[in-house]
């Protein structure tokens, strides 16, 4: 503690409580929040040049007010805002505002807009827009170049527009040369009555219902060719709920394709003919290579350092079994130390750090060891010294250097008291790890309040085997799919992973960390896919920009050279890697976009399955 | 953690109730504005600090009005977390409240809170606390409900204040000592404890 901490120990300040909130607080906000902003918003830039300008409107002073007054006489609160145009491309989110009517805009949004007197036309080619339309002006909404158009006057709606790229024109049998005028579009009501105009028709759309309109003539999706987009993905889940809600029922042997398949883990007689095409895990490596051990390990090194060595200093050999799951067998792990014999503490936290690694699946377990050197506590080591060091830390904010300093002074003097204050600057600082490391050393009877911080960091902390339901978590993963919350997803369906092992599941964390993007965790359940599923499923992972390790077995090797330097895209998802580099793709025509300076070159390439291609271009 | 706010912390939203509600899910709202109300109540009542009770009202409506309008913007993945942003939103509005000179300076009315269960000195103790907080600065009022009764540490109080952390750490310092000379005037048989 601090000196300036203490000044106020002698006294609780609970005791100067605040009163409830007042009743009727919630319907009193929402109730307001509902109504329309009771000032045209401005986007934040037009705020900040306004605020810029305060000063000079200021100095106006009277002349500027009289001004507005004989303006408000003589247009009236009923003029429309002022006729003009616009368009606005998000990167980030974003609020637009045309007169009373406002939209929150996703990142990634085009919106173009007009308004002519009371009339706003908007032509909204793709992104996604939170629309709230004043009650005076009338929004009509041109989604996906003559698609659909939405109108809506006095309503709040969603409107979701995904242009269909030429794959997956293709995919839902649609031709290239009329893929470019083809939308998905959703949109969702939530106030008002919105009118829907498509195919000739006009729907009506009511708060609480939404409206789909799928390209014209669409049949059913049927994969072929590239990888699916975000849409298709989407629709892939709907699949999935369909087909798992239909399990029971007989099905016709020849309605089912092998994504389906694939997704509801062969349930079903028609799947049965995919699944005698490769038994699942045909193609997983024999035994586990040494690199991919010592990657493993390595990821866990940090930890084992940081275990309370307790006076010990010396080598700490950890023999263990990686199981064919790429689990390593909790029960089968032995901690020697040399020259001594380790403390049981230390042994205990170095054999918790070494069991949590993770590591590719394969055909056969295997046997490994690793050998730590732990080196002693300095000469000048002062436990007491970092210990107070430690505490100031955590008492001015800097609570990762406090974690330091405690860590440093248990590694001088074994501390159990000081368990609960590394626990607490972990958590202050998010350190997810440590946090969940000292959370264990903590006595059982503090481990429910001292967690409890932790999730206020948002921090999951503590073991909680007793609750685990790993079909709430999956249908919680589910859902978060659904909602686009994709690392959320990935998150739900490891914790259901590590409560009962399921293949299905498995196959749904894959989707998930393809879709966010989380290429390690991508490649690590990519790992462990069956071989027949591997080939689509990667297509995900793909279309997301995450290139897989291994070859699949539908694909090749890119090579790809150029003078100068250039970034690589391919087939216009950015590689992040730039030439000379490889990269794998699915066998088939690709585009290549080399980027140099801002000017893309843009060439087609032939992929044949297992075979490398090389790629040159002198760009100068 | 301060004592004062140990027992305070509110579960976080979780994640899923919070994409909806910036979808403008009116369940959603709901289930964020009752979670939150609570902390977000007392800390302007605190930072008003015994300002008529109308007002506090108005503020915390008008804090949850923004934070709805503003949540689709808001980034879960960002800096600050969604109870932070809350907070900083709830901040700033009552600071403003404060500088409007209609309001003059604060009278104070001392009585914490109507629950009757309170043995008498902590009652004296809570109205000693009110009468010495209502008496700092305003800034310095910010730093110490912050950091006492909301548990935000040194760099969060900085971010929600835009103020350097050194500021933050010397105008709590002022803050704690002016309130602790205040209960050692007002409470002498607890000022002799510390």
């Amino acid at each position: 503690m601090t000196k300036d901490d203490d000044l106020l120990a002698a006294y609780d300040l609970s005791a100067w409580d605040a009163p409830p909130p007042p009743t009727g607080l919630v319907d009193a906000v929402i109730e307001r929040a509902r109504q329309p902003a009771p000032v045209a918003a401005l986007d934040s830039g037009e705020r900040f040049a306004a605020r810029g300008t305060r000063r000079w409107w200021i100095a106006g002073g009277a002349a500027g007010v009289a001004i507005v007054v004989i303006l408000v006489g003589v247009w009236g609160v009923q003029r429309p805002p002022k006729d003009g145009q616009g368009e606005v491309s998000t990167q980030a989110a974003r609020t637009l505002a045309i007169g009373p009517t406002t939209a929150a805009l996703d990142p990634g949004t085009t919106v173009r807009w007009r308004r002519d007197k009371r009339r706003i036309s908007v032509a909204q080619p793709h992104g996604t827009a939170m629309w709230s339309v004043a009650a005076e002006d009338t929004l009509v909404i041109d989604a996906g170049a003559m698609v659909a158009s939405v109108e809506a006057s006095g309503a709040s709606l969603r409107v979701e527009v995904e242009m269909v790229n030429a794959s997956d024109a293709r995919a839902i049998g649609i031709s290239a040369a009329t893929a470019v005028a083809v939308a998905l579009v959703t949109i969702v009501v939530y106030e008002g009555t919105v009118r829907v105009r498509h195919d000739g028709q006009t729907v009506n759309v009511v708060p609480g219902a939404h409206y789909e309109v799928r390209p014209p003539n669409a049949p059913e999706p049927v994969v072929v060719g590239g990888g699916p987009s975000d849409a298709r993905i989407r629709e892939l889940e709907d699949k999935i709920k369909q087909l798992e809600a239909e399990r029971d029922a007989p099905r016709d042997a020849t309605t089912c394709d092998e994504v389906a398949c694939v997704l509801t883990n062969y349930d079903g007689a028609c799947c049965a003919k995919f699944k005698a095409a490769a038994p699942p895990g045909s193609n997983l490596p024999d035994v586990l290579a040494a690199d991919k051990i010592r990657e493993g390990i390595r990821e866990r090194e940090a930890g084992v350092q940081a275990c309370p060595r307790e006076g010990y200093a010396g080598s700490v050999t950890v023999t263990f079994r990686i199981a064919a799951s790429g689990k390593v067998a909790v029960d089968d792990t032995r901690v020697s130390g040399s020259p001594a014999s380790i403390p049981d503490n230390l042994a205990a936290c170095i054999a918790a750090e070494v069991n949590a690694a993770v590591f590719p699946a394969t055909k056969r377990g295997v046997t490994s060891k690793v050998t730590y050197a732990l080196a002693g506590p300095k000469r000048d080591c002062d436990a007491d010294a970092l210990r107070a060091k430690g505490d100031d830390h955590l008492q001015t904010g800097m609570d990762a250097a406090a974690l330091a300093a405690f860590e440093g002074s248990m590694r001088c003097k074994a501390d159990p008291s000081l368990y609960k204050r590394a626990f607490l600057a972990a958590c202050r600082s998010k350190n997810t790890p440590k946090a969940r490391l000292y959370y264990t050393r903590l006595p059982a009877a503090d481990q429910g309040a001292l967690g409890a911080m932790c999730v206020r960091n948002g921090i999951s902390v503590g073991d909680p085997p007793a609750s685990c339901d790993a079909t709430a978590l999956t249908e919680k993963g589910d859902e978060h799919l659904q909602n686009g919350m994709d690392a959320s997803a990935l998150a739900a369906f490891e914790a259901s992973l590590a409560c009962t092992p399921d293949p299905m599941v498995a196959r749904k964390a894959f989707m998930a960390a393809c879709r966010s993007k989380n290429v390690t965790k991508a490649r690590r359940f990519y790992a462990t896919l069956p071989a027949n599923q591997r080939s689509t499923l990667a297509q995900l992972c793909i279309r997301n920009g995450i290139l897989l390790d291994e070859p699949t077995s539908a694909g090749g090797v890119i090579k790809i050279a150029s003078t100068p330097p250039a970034q690589i895209y391919i087939d216009g998802v950015d590689t992040g890697k730039t030439t000379p580099a490889t990269v794998q793709a699915t066998a088939g025509n690709h585009k290549i976009t080399l980027s140099v300076r801002g000017d893309k070159f843009t060439y087609a390439v032939r992929v044949k399955e297992g075979e490398t291609v090389t790629f040159r271009k002198d760009l100068q | 953690m301060p004592a004062a706010a140990a027992a305070r912390t509110t579960a976080p939203l979780d994640e899923l109730t919070l994409r909806r509600a910036q979808r403008g899910d009116e369940r959603a709202w709901r289930d964020l504005v009752t979670r939150y109300q609570q902390p977000i109540h007392a800390l302007v009542w605190r930072l008003l600090a015994g300002r008529a009770r109308h007002r506090v009202e108005d503020l915390v409506q008008e804090t949850f009005v923004r934070v709805l309008r503003a949540l689709p913007a808001f980034d879960p993945a960002g800096p600050a977390s969604l109870s932070t942003w809350m907070l900083t939103i709830a901040t700033r509005l009552a600071l403003n409240d404060l500088r409007r000179p209609e309001h003059g300076a604060i009278e104070v009315e001392p009585e914490a809170t109507d629950r009757t269960d309170d043995p008498a000195e902590r009652r004296r103790l809570g109205a000693a606390i009110a009468t010495g907080v209502a008496a700092l600065p305003d800034a310095q009022r910010a730093v110490l409900v912050l950091r006492e009764y909301h548990d935000l540490d040194y760099q969060e109080i900085a971010d929600v204040l835009e103020l350097d952390l050194g500021t933050v750490k010397s105008r709590l310092a002022r803050a704690r000592t002016a309130l602790r000379d205040h209960l050692v005037t007002a409470m002498p048989e607890l000022g002799g404890r510390s």
